[in-house]
């Protein structure tokens, strides 16, 4: 119960807490706009709708919450349609964290399935690929950094640093524009659509293979990838499916910002 | 591949709702891990008709995703699928099932139109619709990308074309259409269903 109170607080006149059985990340409202995805065909706008953004990843203790009230997500009962093995992996048991998963920690070794079932038992979901990227292109002043070469080098330093074993606190970095946290820096973080990307990851010159594959002339063009730091986060999300459990993967949640 | 393995590997000791102290929803309980059939989706026909998907137990399917107006790859898929359809036997219980990318714009009317045109066997072709989130459920869980292009209309999607067995579990994924039906046929008649 205290928790719940906490996160009213926290999230202002925006939010109303869930008083259901698990807490998660307080949000922020992001107001949307056009943007460019990331090496997106073309160069072609997109419009991001309004949104709210959790300010941080979901923590270990909250997704205990969830185990605990959803046996079926328990490590040992999960059904391998919805997660690999390594599901929750590095906790210690089905419903005990242990010592390489911190309470505060973000929540990793999650697949796309459980982080889906979580998010609707609080009322969210995944943000999208565009809501996600429109957010961490923010650095702390300016709402789109994308142009700035210090922003990148800064990224791209935390991509070539291995994942600690130990993951810091989900929300201990400093905020962004927009007021979120950690969207680089501490792990990488699910998409609802993660599916949208299609780079085999691999530059080509003539994308045969892609013609082949996709209909409607779609996908990243790694032609494009003069950034280096989304052409990464483009062709991790290519490489991935649903039931994936990774150490250094984890997510936040999202919701449409209601009138 | 590896990750088909990986969870072929996990079925030999399948985990039952027996294992579990609490009540598994009641499709759930004699399932294979890794069955498609515990998606807990309920689908429209092109009829109208609601099907739940679950209830698929017992039943193979050939599934492909895709979306009515697209002239580029899916009416090879549909062309490709009704290959298999003819190379197994008339009385063979396996539904044909083309979900569509596009739930908003695909309303039964066109999916119907889209059984007509393709010359589909209404007896055996399922045209199925849902809500966005639900298709997502099932398109990641197949394996399968899919983008709606920034024109709003078309979108970019993977050849895939999957044969589900009874207790649906993958048993075959066509993704290179050069592959020809062959194989899904072979699995299709071995099921003998």
């Amino acid at each position: 119960m205290k928790r719940a109170w906490i996160i009213v607080f926290l999230s202002g006149s925006c939010q109303i807490a869930e008083a259901g059985e698990t807490a998660s990340s307080p949000m922020v409202a992001i107001t949307g706009g056009i943007y460019q995805r990331p090496l997106e065909k073309g160069g072609k706008l997109r419009t991001v709708q309004p949104y709210q953004l959790d300010v941080r990843q979901t923590t270990n203790a909250e997704f205990l919450a969830f185990v605990t009230a959803h046996p079926e997500w328990r490590r040992s009962q999960v059904n391998r349609l919805f997660a690999d093995q390594a599901y929750l992996s590095h906790w210690a048991g089905d419903t005990e964290l242990g010592p390489k998963a911190l309470p505060d920690s973000p929540v990793v070794n999650v697949s796309w399935h459980a982080a889906r079932a979580f998010l609707k038992s609080v009322g969210k979901r995944l943000p999208t690929v565009d809501e996600w990227e429109f957010a961490a292109r923010a650095d702390k002043h300016k709402p789109d950094a994308n142009y700035d070469p210090g922003f990148k080098a800064k990224i791209l330093d935390w991509y070539s640093r291995p994942t600690p074993a130990i993951l810091p606190a989900a929300g201990s970095q400093a905020v962004n524009f927009y007021g979120v946290s950690g969207m680089h820096g501490i792990v990488w973080e699910w998409t609802r659509d993660f599916v949208s990307a299609m780079t085999s990851g691999e530059a080509r010159s003539d994308g045969t293979q892609d013609a082949q594959l996709f209909c409607g002339g779609g996908g990243a063009d790694p032609n494009q990838a003069t950034e280096y730091a989304n052409f990464m986060r483009v062709a991790f999300r290519s490489s991935i499916q649903g039931d994936f459990c990774l150490p250094g993967l984890g997510f936040r949640g999202a919701k449409d910002q209601s009138p | 591949m590896k990750k088909l393995i990986l969870t072929a590997a996990i079925l030999v000791s399948p985990l039952t709702a027996q294992d579990t102290p609490h009540p598994a929803p009641a499709a759930d309980a004699a399932l294979p891990q890794g069955s498609l059939y515990v998606l807990n989706s309920t689908w429209t026909d092109q009829n109208g008709k609601t099907v739940v998907w679950s209830k698929s137990v017992g039943t193979p399917r050939v599934v492909a995703l895709g979306y009515a107006t697209c002239k580029g790859i899916c009416p090879r898929i549909i062309a490709d699928m009704q290959r298999i359809e003819s190379g197994i036997p008339a009385e063979s219980k396996t539904r044909f099932t083309f979900i569509t990318l596009d739930p908003k714009n695909d309303l039964q009317p066109r999916m119907k139109a889209l059984e007509e045109t393709h010359h589909m066997d209404p007896k055996r072709w399922d045209l199925l619709r849902s809500s966005e989130d639900d298709l997502l459920e099932m398109a990641v869980a197949l394996g399968i990308r899919f983008d709606r292009l920034p024109n709003g209309v078309d979108f970019a999607h993977s050849y895939l074309i999957a044969v589900i067995g009874p207790d649906g579990k993958v048993l075959h994924k066509w993704t290179e259409p050069k592959d020809g039906a062959e194989p899904a046929i072979k699995v299709l008649k071995a099921l003998n269903l």
